[in-house]
């Protein structure tokens, strides 16, 4: 039986329109898909390690920054055994950073509980049943599920992290691979690499702190050069760069060194990239450098004759050798925060971007004798500046703290 | 009665001056009705209103901008011009043909003519609905009270100067098209060849065309633009228009192809995806109304709704009592006006014009029975012959006692005309009248001071102002201003920057909620300010009291001018940063 025209026609319009809309929705599928790969890049297993740079210039010289028995003397001042006064998630982040992990090593936390280490001390930060064991019930947990993953609990408290992404780029610091795993308060298992796509969706590139956001994409995201915010903005490291320049030092956290760190973090790392993976433009880069090559200047002529820095740096030399009292500008604190900073992200600098030896030497040699002197209380009170400086004592030799210990302890042996 | 003077033989006319000296040499078609005059004097006192309206807008000004860089550069722009802070935001264009075109006009007949180019847009827009109306409604009088009555429920839409009346104009040009295949018997919209065999063509050409051009002129288009073809394929879709089906069948196919065409055409944009992911994703999740701009949003409990709820009273009492079936578009039409003009009272003179269209049949019906006989083109025809025949009959027929036609109405209508011109820029300029002063132009003095402040002070670095103003400083000042993102950040390398201006939704959320909490001062702005590293601040004193306050007191910002009474605006920059002034955090 021979079908009429019309039942002909009506099957091709019912099979274009089919195709039609299957095109159409193909299309959008696709599209969608491309957006949301646009949205969070693939991300590095292991983090860059960016290690100090110890120019052969600089070795000739011999250990002139501080000596051996000066360094190790500092690094075994700089725990955190007061049993009176428990560290805070601010005080252990920091500690993990500046120490390292190690599977064994000295105890250099303290909990209610138990005296901690590298490895002990990021299950704290990542495990919700250690971090719940040992600072008890009734504290808000630190780990937070979000949308896309999961994030620290931030400014809410002693127990919760100091600052937007620090806890995080404090673990990828020390080589916290994205499938290291996340115990949640609901039990739920993740992994690090949650916290990095949690910090992801939430960034933004004008939020207030972000410096650490910075760091940690610097460090996983790598030959991936630019990524989309849930806001819709293409941001590049080119672009990271520029926010991390546009205010006015010292503006920003502890004295605006974190913004200099991190760029100094992303030079490093476009450093290590083969040619054809450089994370930043060429002019990006040289922008940059001059960028960071006066805030060298400035320092060099900032600096106290004595060594330190305070909370003036852009502009004038401290006044006075000695520190003023709590509540002024000009106090210890200050002092420690500022020098110890400083020293941190020279160290790690390109060896262009460095002051005269001599600069170097005087602020190390002034916080070694400042921090001689300090008391035990003192220590927990200035730590998590302290333990800026500490590290930084370590980078100027070329090792990061617990390989100096390391060497040191096999060379006495 | 009315006696029309009987044009029997013109040449006994000329010999016999007492005999009726105006007799019409011209059809009577051209003789108006007092319905059509009042019509012609509505779009007469619309386009000067127009015309005189200031050009004050969100966003003219920074369109314009838009519109001079393309033209000048060939390209679209791949960021948001003087926009720093929207560096990698997805750049779309919506609305880049109307930019082109206003910079166009404004290249070719000066700024003082834009408010006639813009007079034209409004009056063509409801030029264009009247006579959709018209076609429906077949009354110049049921025509005449709907467009009054849309005009007083949308009226606060045409207080604005906007490129989104390019969008309105191709709204009505779609609504004009559609009516001219309104079938009143059936009350239909037909895609089939008509009795009277006019072709479809019109609709198969016009359609997809304005679906084109709204789409690169205004991107209402994403949302305004599909929905009346929607609602009237649903209406094919659910009405049987013949009790042929296989006619029927056909009917539909049609207009979804139809449909399918007028929306695949758009394709032909630039960026055709990309924006609509932009409008309707990123826009969405990421604009932040602007309390600041609520002169343009309008209470619900007030005067200015009053109108739109007449005109949804009175409409709605209209489909409640014809006898005309509701037709599925028609009321998904209803539904979606009604809502999206209670939704937002930037929405009201789209509502307004979708609800009048929907329901025009519907209240035509319900008038009929109180109005006079419709006059017909035959009608029409057999007066232009009963006054022209040389032959007396017994009796005047009913058709020409009846008729209101008057060419004094034409006359006067004709007058208006010439007023209307005579009134305007555009006539002014050619019968050498004064110029409009530029503060009328632009609608406040204070814009000129600004932009002549900003001139004398040439800022460098970025600048934070309100949306208005800054839309205004993107035009004005456009030689001082980087319109491209700068890469130095040498201050004395740069050229000025703004924080924000009329193309606001490109900007991150993020920077738009900093800008509502510098604007209303709320606590942190010193640091909010510092984190943009912005140098310069202008304070609208009359909505920023408590920024204008604190600033004058702040010691890291130096007040470089105001306005001569003190009243309108002051200017700040940025003082040299102190070592006493740290505001860093630990």
């Amino acid at each position: 039986m021979s079908r009429s025209p019309k039942t002909i026609w009506l099957r091709y319009f019912t099979l274009f329109q089919i195709a039609l809309f299957a095109s159409v929705g193909c299309y959008l599928l696709w599209y969608n898909a491309a957006e949301k790969s646009e949205q969070f890049p693939s991300l590095r297993e292991e983090p860059i390690v960016v290690r100090p740079q110890h120019s052969k210039a600089w070795q000739t010289q011999g250990p002139f920054i501080v000596d051996d028995n000066q360094l190790k003397r500092v690094l075994q001042k700089l725990v955190l055994l007061d049993k009176k006064r428990e560290s805070n998630v601010g005080h252990i982040d920091h500690a993990i950073r500046f120490r390292g992990i190690l599977e064994k090593g000295p105890t250099y936390a303290v909990t209610k509980k138990e005296q901690l280490y590298g490895e002990k001390l990021r299950q704290l930060m990542l495990h919700h049943p250690t971090f719940n064991s040992q600072f008890g019930l009734g504290i808000l947990p630190l780990l937070q599920e979000g949308p896309e993953g999961v994030r620290f609990r931030t400014q809410e408290g002693v127990y919760t992290s100091t600052h937007v992404d620090h806890t995080m780029a404090c673990l990828a610091e020390v080589g916290t691979p994205l499938s290291h795993p996340i115990v949640l308060p609901s039990g739920k298992e993740l992994t690090f690499g949650d916290v990095v796509l949690q910090s992801l969706a939430d960034f933004s590139l004008n939020q207030e702190e972000y410096e650490w956001s910075a760091m940690t994409y610097a460090l996983f995201l790598p030959p991936v050069r630019e990524w989309k915010t849930t806001e819709g903005q293409m941001v590049s490291f080119d672009l990271m760069c520029q926010r991390l320049m546009r205010q006015k030092m010292p503006q920003g956290v502890c004295l605006g060194n974190h913004r200099i760190y991190s760029l100094v973090l992303i030079l490093r790392v476009d450093e290590q990239q083969a040619d054809e993976a450089k994370i930043i433009s060429p002019e990006t880069r040289q922008q940059v450098m001059d960028y960071l090559l006066r805030q060298t200047q400035i320092l060099s002529n900032t600096q106290h004759p004595n060594g330190f820095w305070n909370a003036n740096w852009p502009f004038e030399k401290p006044p006075s050798p000695q520190p003023a009292t709590e509540g002024q500008i000009d106090t210890l604190g200050d002092r420690l925060l500022a020098t110890g900073h400083i020293l941190e992200w020279w160290a790690m600098a390109p060896e262009e971007l460095r002051p005269e030896p001599f600069v170097v030497k005087r602020a190390s040699q002034w916080m070694v004798k400042t921090i001689d002197s300090l008391t035990e209380e003192e220590v927990v009170d200035y730590y998590t500046y302290l333990s800026h400086a500490g590290r930084a004592l370590a980078l100027w030799r070329g090792q990061f703290p617990e390989d100096f210990l390391k060497t040191y302890d096999q060379q006495k042996k | 009665m009315n006696r029309l003077p009987k044009h029997s033989n013109k040449e006994d006319l000329s010999d016999d001056p007492d005999k009726g000296s105006l007799l019409p040499n011209l059809s009577y078609r051209w003789a108006l009705t007092p319905s059509q005059l009042v019509l012609v004097l509505f779009f007469c006192i619309l386009f000067l209103v127009a015309n005189y309206l200031p050009l004050h807008s969100d966003s003219l000004w920074s369109h314009l901008t838009y519109g001079h860089w393309i033209l000048e550069n060939s390209t679209l722009p791949q960021e948001g011009l003087a926009l720093p802070l929207s560096q990698g935001v997805a750049s779309s264009s919506p609305g880049w043909l109307a930019q082109i075109l206003l910079a166009l006009t404004e290249k070719t007949l000066g700024t003082t003519l834009l408010p006639v180019f813009f007079s034209l847009l409004v009056v063509g827009s409801f030029y264009l609905l009247t006579k959709s109306f018209f076609h429906q409604t077949g009354r110049s009088s049921t025509t005449l009270f709907l467009i009054l009555l849309l005009f007083l429920a949308g009226k606060s839409a045409i207080g604005t100067l906007r490129p989104e009346w390019f969008g309105i104009t191709c709204f009505a040009a779609q609504c004009y098209l559609l009516s001219l295949y309104y079938c009143q018997e059936k009350n239909l919209f037909l895609l089939t060849p008509s009795q009277e065999g006019r072709s479809t063509m019109a609709l198969w050409v016009g359609l997809p065309l304005i679906s084109l051009l709204w789409m690169n002129l205004d991107p209402t288009s994403i949302f305004w633009g599909w929905l009346l073809l929607v609602a009237l394929g649903l209406e094919a879709f659910f009405t049987n228009h013949s009790s042929d089906l296989s006619a029927n069948r056909s009917h539909r196919r049609t207009w979804i192809y139809l449909i399918e065409l007028s929306f695949f055409i758009t394709i032909l944009n630039p960026d055709f995806i990309h924006l609509h992911f932009f409008l309707t994703q990123y826009a969405r999740e990421n604009f932040i109304p602007e309390p600041y701009l609520a002169q343009t949003t309008i209470e619900l409990f007030s005067f200015e709704y009053l109108g739109f709820f007449i005109f949804v009273a009175l409409l709605g009492l209209s489909l409640r009592l014809s006898k005309l079936p509701l037709t599925f578009g028609r009321l998904f039409l209803v539904v979606v006006a009604l809502l999206t003009g209670l939704v937002d009272s930037q929405n009201l003179l789209w509502s307004s014009a979708i609800f009048s269209f929907a329901l025009a049949p519907y209240f035509q019906s319900v008038v009929a029975p109180l109005l006079p006989k419709r006059e017909t083109n035959s009608d029409i025809k057999a007066l232009d012959d009963y006054l022209n025949s040389e032959e007396e009959p017994d009796e005047i027929p009913t058709f020409v006692r009846q008729t209101r036609r008057s060419f004094k109405n034409s006359l006067i209508a004709f007058l208006f005309l010439w007023l209307v011109f005579a009134f305007s820029t555009l006539g002014g300029m050619v019968l050498g009248s004064k110029p409009r002063p530029a503060y009328q132009l632009y609608g406040s003095p204070a814009l000129l001071e600004i932009a002549q402040k900003i001139k004398e002070e040439d800022p460098k670095g970025l600048l934070f102002s309100t949306t208005l103003w800054g839309d205004w400083i993107v035009y004005a000042n456009r030689q001082q201003t980087s319109l491209l993102s700068e890469k130095t950040h040498n201050q004395q390398d740069k050229k000025l920057e703004l924080f924000i201006h009329g193309q606001r939704g490109r900007l991150p959320k993020q920077a738009q909620e900093d800008y509502l909490h510098i604007l209303a001062a709320q606590p942190g702005w010193e640091a909010l300010l510092d984190k943009y590293n912005v140098q310069h601040v202008l304070v609208d004193i009359q909505h920023q009291k408590a920024l204008s306050q604190q600033i004058n007191s702040h010691p890291a910002w130096e007040r470089k001018g105001a306005d001569p009474q003190n009243l309108q605006w002051e200017l700040f920059s940025r003082r040299p940063l102190q070592p006493f002034q740290i505001t860093a955090t630990r």
